[in-house]
């Protein structure tokens, strides 16, 4: 079943065409990455999903419902960190989780449980009462994934979510997507500019380019580099001429 | 909504913004205030400030420390009041948290009006410390006071309060204007216009200038207030909070 759908989502600002007509599923148990250069629309297309922003033409779905009406209930089973994550300079470590718990609809008397469960599972214990404005920038970032990710959500957005992390922060926040794909039947979707890196956790790897699907990546293949900008190349050729959309 | 107001008493409890201009109201009006009067009173008004104190109050002691107050209180606690309505909102623009209220169980219209509702509730508890501070501090520097200066002191907890109140309209622009900097404009604005409105005398039907002029009303018989245009106030916070919680109820990111 796919749990989120893209249905022709076309975005303009001005005569800017950021996201143009574009059809996406993630299924349940599947981790989905979008890739492409800056500007290609990535984020975008996750503020659309998410309800951020309204699509000029098409709709984007959660499980079969239509975003811009999605109830409470549906959104407590959503997870994303987009751009800026839940991070309250004033709020300690500890602090920002319980309050994304409760905002998340996590009930009152597993928040303290589930808090700790995701401190823990992102190596924040040592700053738990600290204030986030103490943070660097990578545990800023652990500690965004640890908010949006404590109600242990079924649809899960990250956009570029290995961002400033250290090697250990990538491997823990790998291994919770592939789980969470695998054993919970999350369907997951994530950005990235690195590709070695989502040929590591993705099972589908999606290249947009100029808000466009322009084609797939295997992550199982060899020279995913180049066969990315193949891609990019080729798509890019035809815009210019014009025959993309012959 | 319990989650929402929990998160923002949280984000309020532990604001530096907050506590700052919380103090700042709750101790520098009431010792500016007693100040001012302890000059006029200990130099027998012979000084320059004396003189320049004396224009603005009637009466001595307690009767020149409530006037003195309740004139001070209405546009110093608009400021103050205002500056924090303004952050709450804005800080989601400035801070670019405003993405991670989108996506949640509780809904933004919710999250709207919890922080409606804690700074009303944080502009209520600030103007009862506010009140009780500046008593105790009259009755140290002045003496006990007597019937009329706590009838002074009711009268400005009502001018705190309202001032409280008819900041919370600030909200709207904070969130249109996605940031501080707009509330704070609109903030200098607002001030401005009750100005004008009191200069051409329709001030009492000004919800922002109304606590104001009801703070002098005792003073200046021409600046009498009715119930029914303090009134307004209220509903001008109402309206307010309608208008905000519908914005962020449909609002997009840019």
């Amino acid at each position: 079943m796919s749990f989120l759908v893209a249905s022709s989502l076309t975005r303009r600002y001005g005569d800017e065409v950021a996201v143009d007509g574009l059809d996406l599923e993630v299924r349940a148990g599947e981790v989905h990455a979008l890739v492409g250069l800056n500007g290609a629309g990535k984020t975008n297309l996750m503020r659309m999903l998410l309800g951020m922003t309204r699509p000029d033409a098409g709709k984007a779905l959660i499980d079969g419902t239509n975003v811009q009406h999605a109830s409470p209930s549906i959104w407590a089973q959503v997870g994303h960190v987009i751009e800026t994550p839940f991070t309250y300079p004033e709020l300690t470590v500890r602090e920002n989780v319980t309050a994304a718990a409760r905002l998340h609809g996590v009930p009152g008397d597993a928040i303290t449980g589930q808090t700790k469960h995701v401190i823990d599972l992102f190596e924040l214990t040592h700053w738990a009462d600290a204030r986030a404005r103490h943070l660097s920038l990578g545990n800023r970032q652990r500690l965004g994934l640890a908010c949006g990710l404590v109600h242990r959500p079924r649809f899960i957005v990250l956009d570029e979510p290995t961002n400033a992390l250290d090697p250990a922060g990538v491997v823990i926040i790998r291994d919770l997507l592939r789980r969470e794909a695998e054993t919970e039947s999350a369907a997951v979707l994530v950005s990235s500019h690195h590709l070695d890196e989502v040929a590591r956790i993705a099972h589908h790897i999606s290249v947009l380019h100029r808000g466009r699907l322009v084609g797939s990546i295997d992550p199982d293949g060899i020279d995913l580099e180049r066969r990315f900008f193949d891609l990019v190349h080729t798509a890019e050729l035809e815009l210019q001429t014009g025959d993309i959309h012959a | 909504m319990r989650d929402a107001l929990a998160v923002e008493l949280l984000k309020l409890r532990r604001s530096p913004v907050t506590w700052i201009t919380g103090i700042l109201m709750v101790v520098l009006s009431p010792a500016l205030c007693i100040a001012f009067v302890s000059v006029v009173e200990g130099s027998g008004g012979d000084s320059l400030l004396a003189a320049k104190v004396q224009a603005l109050v009637s009466g001595t002691g307690w009767v020149a420390y409530a006037g003195l107050l309740n004139q001070f209180a209405a546009s110093a606690l608009f400021v103050g009041f205002g500056v924090a309505v303004i952050w709450s909102f804005g800080r989601e623009f400035s801070d670019r948290t405003v993405g991670s209220l989108f996506g949640l169980s509780v809904r933004r219209t919710s999250i709207a009006t919890a922080k409606i509702l804690i700074m009303a509730g944080w502009g209520v508890a600030v103007s009862v410390v506010m009140v009780v501070l500046a008593t105790g501090l009259g009755s140290i520097v002045l003496g006990v006071p007597d019937g009329a200066a706590l009838g002074g002191m009711a009268k400005l907890l009502g001018v705190a309060v309202l001032t409280a109140v008819i900041t919370l309209p600030l909200a709207l622009p904070a969130s249109i204007g996605r940031g501080y900097l707009p509330g704070i404009g609109v903030l200098v604005l607002l001030l401005i216009s009750a100005q004008v409105a009191v200069l051409f005398g329709s001030g009492a039907w000004y919800p922002i200038a109304a606590p104001g002029l009801w703070a002098v009303s005792g003073q200046h018989e021409a600046m009498a207030v009715t119930a029914a245009q303090l009134a307004l106030v209220p509903l001008t916070a109402i309206v307010g909070w309608v208008f905000t919680a519908r914005w962020w109820g449909r609002f997009e990111l840019v």
